[in-house]
């Protein structure tokens, strides 16, 4: 395992492992393993089992946080600096010597299946799940995180055994902000290469539909229209961060003016643009009444039209790349939010001061480069829609006139 | 607690100030506080004070609609704001070399807000398109329901967005009167955080505040002996995965922080990780609630203890019978003194780990200042020494004995 030290907070102490390889390494029939195991690696290890493992941390009023997301496995134990050398050893145990029990995978079986019954409540987790797969066909960031509930109810416990074999073997990053562990001091590492201009999906994309629906009793329709991008280590990622700024950082930001402000037509609308190992989607998401559905769809496509056909003006590529480079200090504020964005950017090849270097090279980007990306990879884009079932099939029409 | 170096004083207008030094804070966080939440609400004006919230946005005598958030977002700032039950505030989180602009711009637009009927409907728009949208939101939905069942003839019962036809009954002209009632310096506080320039005294003195005089007083507004339902109330909700039941007890409101510090430790205990007592039986054993949490809804007209269960519909009574069987149990627990031990160390850890950002600290020293708690980091150390003895938390354990309410949303 790679381990870096990062002096921050002192009175908080961290460390954040980052495993590679997340819910995108589950087998086709295996979708919800890679979540099942991050679950399990934390219900007891060597000599103690799940109560004893969590009494311990309770003890010390420590928390331990997990989740696996599409490009890997996030673990990260947090408590106040006075007790953090008891707990510290903890980390290796649970990743080298987990006690993966038969009852304890049972159980984080169960929880998984209750987890992706739960999301369901929420329109907009079937709206996105859809949207994923019209955009990523049979890539692995077409399924859900949370599995496939017939998938889950497949995995067996050799299945998790066979997957913890695997998960020993894969690329493992570790950050903490505790000096006592002599690592290697992060701001002294060689900066990496932060650019691959590698299209990792392959660049041609075979869309069989872009459009999908799903009907709800909500009284709100839920639009979701972007396409897939470019990996988070692209030399074209920034360009693509500045049009999210645009479009959507702050009370300035377009997509605040053009809908809630100008309009009155939606309280909520943002773009969606995470760090992705592979081709990221970009996408812009909204909610509506029933009765401004048409309208709205009509703006949007507006918008997605001037994005591949006009260049931003001067000043507000200004502001969005001043918006672009202050997010970095409001978005990263907690240790726990700075330690994760670096282990992350560490993970993808990427020097872990990027965000405190982007100004210079923020600079550089023009608004005819920013209209050459979006040609490059805004120009397909999908739609999905979930709500009552007259207003999508009235929506499609407007869409099918379009695209 | 030593959670960071804090100065009160008191502006010309008669505006209480609190300025927190955190010296590697990246951004400073100026945080406006007004006793204007929902409380304040007449009872025919549901949303009023969030509606005023989403206005004050719209411009002032010298800030076109807009300009606030542009100036703001250019000066590498971010704003927002937040309607409570009792208070809402207005916030700017800023580098600390462009705090003074910040400042002017925060209180010229909160104190000196000028509507308009083009921005008054369309914004009334806005908020219908927020409430449609919280309906999605199950839980809060849910919530919600639950908070209107509990309490009897109190504003508690409210939701903060209103509905759809209280919002349409709302007129421009209420705004108005609900800001110059309520806006005022003896109903209001700053609270600044982060790396203060040296000067800052001097910037504050100088910042434009309202004046406090021939104004109302909004102490005169009091609510009191207000009591919970006891009992059960069941509800149907379509489009659910699981069924939720609610059980709540009235506990002392936010004025009395000993007794909140005391509850909030119990409930450690109750559902604070894997062994702790609901969570352990419920959850890890008998795997028949799909989650279930345990906390305060602290008001200062009121509080809750609430435990909230997600589960199948069919082990709604078990898991109800199971939870109150638990709290008799333990009382007489051998392993109390360990267990309160394990508490303490979890509520004070995640006091400091959720007071670290500029933001974090603004929130937490506004918010009791505004209800005139001065220095609560020295109230909270004193409060957790008195509930180190096992003695002191039974008492407190005891009232979770008594009579509750129960809400259950069944799965339709």
């Amino acid at each position: 395992m790679k381990s870096y030290y990062l002096k921050l907070n002192h009175k908080i102490s961290l460390a954040n492992i980052w495993i590679e390889g997340g819910t995108s390494l589950d087998k086709k029939d295996e979708k919800g393993i890679n979540q099942i195991l991050c679950k399990l690696l934390t219900r007891g290890c060597s000599k103690y089992d799940n109560y004893e493992f969590s009494d311990f941390l309770d003890s010390y009023g420590a928390e331990l946080n997990f989740e696996a997301f599409e490009d890997g496995i996030s673990i990260c134990l947090k408590s106040l600096s006075e007790y953090f050398d008891k707990l510290f050893p903890l980390l290796n145990l649970l990743i080298e010597e987990p006690n993966l029990y038969e009852k304890e995978f049972i159980y984080c079986k169960k929880e998984s299946l209750d987890y992706l019954r739960k999301s369901k409540e929420n329109p907009f987790n079937i709206a996105f799940n859809n949207f994923k797969k019209i955009i990523y066909i049979d890539h692995p960031y077409s399924f859900n995180c949370l599995g496939e509930e017939e998938s889950i109810k497949r995995i067996k416990h050799y299945d998790i055994l066979k997957e913890y074999k695997l998960l020993k073997k894969r690329k493992k990053y570790l950050l903490t902000n505790n000096a006592k562990y002599n690592f290697l001091n992060l701001k002294k590492i060689k900066p990496l290469n932060h650019f691959k201009d590698v299209n990792k999906l392959g660049s041609k994309l075979l869309i069989k539909n872009n459009y999908i629906e799903h009907y709800s009793n909500s009284k709100q329709i839920i639009i979701i229209i972007g396409s897939q991008t470019c990996p988070y280590n692209s030399k074209d990622s920034l360009a693509l961060k500045v049009l999210e700024s645009y479009l959507s950082y702050g009370m300035s930001s377009l997509l605040f003016k053009v809908f809630r402000e100008n309009n009155g037509l939606t309280y909520d609308a943002g773009v969606f643009y995470p760090s992705r190992k592979f081709n990221a989607p970009f996408l812009i998401y909204l909610s509506v009444s029933e009765k401004n559905a048409s309208l709205t769809l009509n703006l949007l496509l507006s918008i997605w039209n001037d994005l591949l056909s006009k260049k931003i003006s001067e000043d507000e590529l200004s502001l969005a790349k001043l918006k672009l480079n202050s997010s970095f200090l409001h978005h990263f504020r907690t240790c726990e939010d700075i330690i994760f964005r670096k282990v992350r950017l560490l993970s993808l090849d990427m020097d872990p001061f990027y965000d405190e270097k982007a100004k210079d090279r923020l600079e550089a980007i023009s608004s005819k480069e920013i209209l050459a990306l979006t040609k490059k990879y805004l120009n397909y884009p999908c739609i999905s829609v979930s709500g009552s079932k007259h207003v999508c099939k009235y929506l499609k029409k407007i869409w099918d006139r379009k695209y | 607690m030593d959670l960071a170096n804090v100065k009160y004083w008191e502006h010309p207008s008669k505006t209480n100030c609190v300025f927190v030094e955190e010296y590697d804070s990246p951004l400073i966080s100026i945080d406006f506080w007004f006793k204007a939440g929902i409380s304040f609400e007449e009872k025919e004006k549901v949303g009023l004070a969030h509606f005023l919230e989403h206005m004050i946005f719209k411009g002032s005598k010298l800030l076109k609609s807009g300009e606030f958030d542009l100036r703001i977002e250019a000066l590498g700032g971010f704003s927002n704001a937040s309607t409570g039950y009792d208070d809402v505030h207005y916030y700017v989180d800023i580098p600390p070399s462009n705090v003074e602009e910040a400042l002017s711009l925060l209180t010229n637009l909160v104190l000196f807000p000028e509507f308009n009927e083009r921005e008054f409907n369309l914004e009334k728009k806005v908020i219908i398109e927020e409430i449609l949208q919280s309906q999605d939101q199950k839980d809060e939905l849910i919530f919600n329901y639950f908070l209107k069942s509990v309490w009897i003839d109190h504003p508690y019962t409210k939701s903060i967005l209103g509905e759809e036809e209280n919002i349409n009954e709302i007129e421009l002209n209420d705004l108005h009167n609900f800001h110059k009632k309520y806006y005022i310096p003896i109903n209001s506080c700053l609270a600044i955080a982060g790396k203060l320039p040296k000067n800052y005294l001097e910037i504050f003195n100088n910042c434009e505040l309202r004046d406090s005089k021939n104004l109302f007083d909004s102490r005169q507004i009091c609510i009191v002996n207000k009591t919970i339902r006891k009992g059960r109330k069941i509800e149907f909700f379509k489009d659910i995965e699981f069924s939720r039941i609610f059980m709540a007890w009235q506990i002392p409101s936010s004025k009395d922080q000993k007794n909140i510090l005391g509850y909030e430790i119990i409930s450690s205990i109750l559902t604070d990780g894997r062994n702790s007592i609901l969570n352990r039986s419920l959850k890890e054993e008998k795997q028949i609630v799909e989650s279930i949490h345990s906390g305060i809804h602290p008001g200062e007209f009121g509080s809750l203890f609430i435990i909230e269960a997600s589960l199948e519909r069919e082990n709604l009574r078990k898991v109800e019978d199971i939870i109150s069987n638990l709290l008799q149990k333990l009382l007489t627990d051998s392993d109390l003194n360990n267990k309160i031990k394990k508490a303490l160390r979890i509520v004070k850890s995640n006091y400091i780990f959720n007071l670290e950002t500029s933001s974090q600290l603004s929130q937490f020293y506004g918010n009791h200042l505004l209800w005139g708690r001065i220095n609560p980091q020295i109230e909270l150390s004193k409060n957790f020494k008195y509930w180190k003895s096992t003695e002191n938390l039974k008492k407190l354990m005891k009232s979770l004995l008594q009579d509750n309410f129960t809400f259950i949303a069944y799965r339709k």
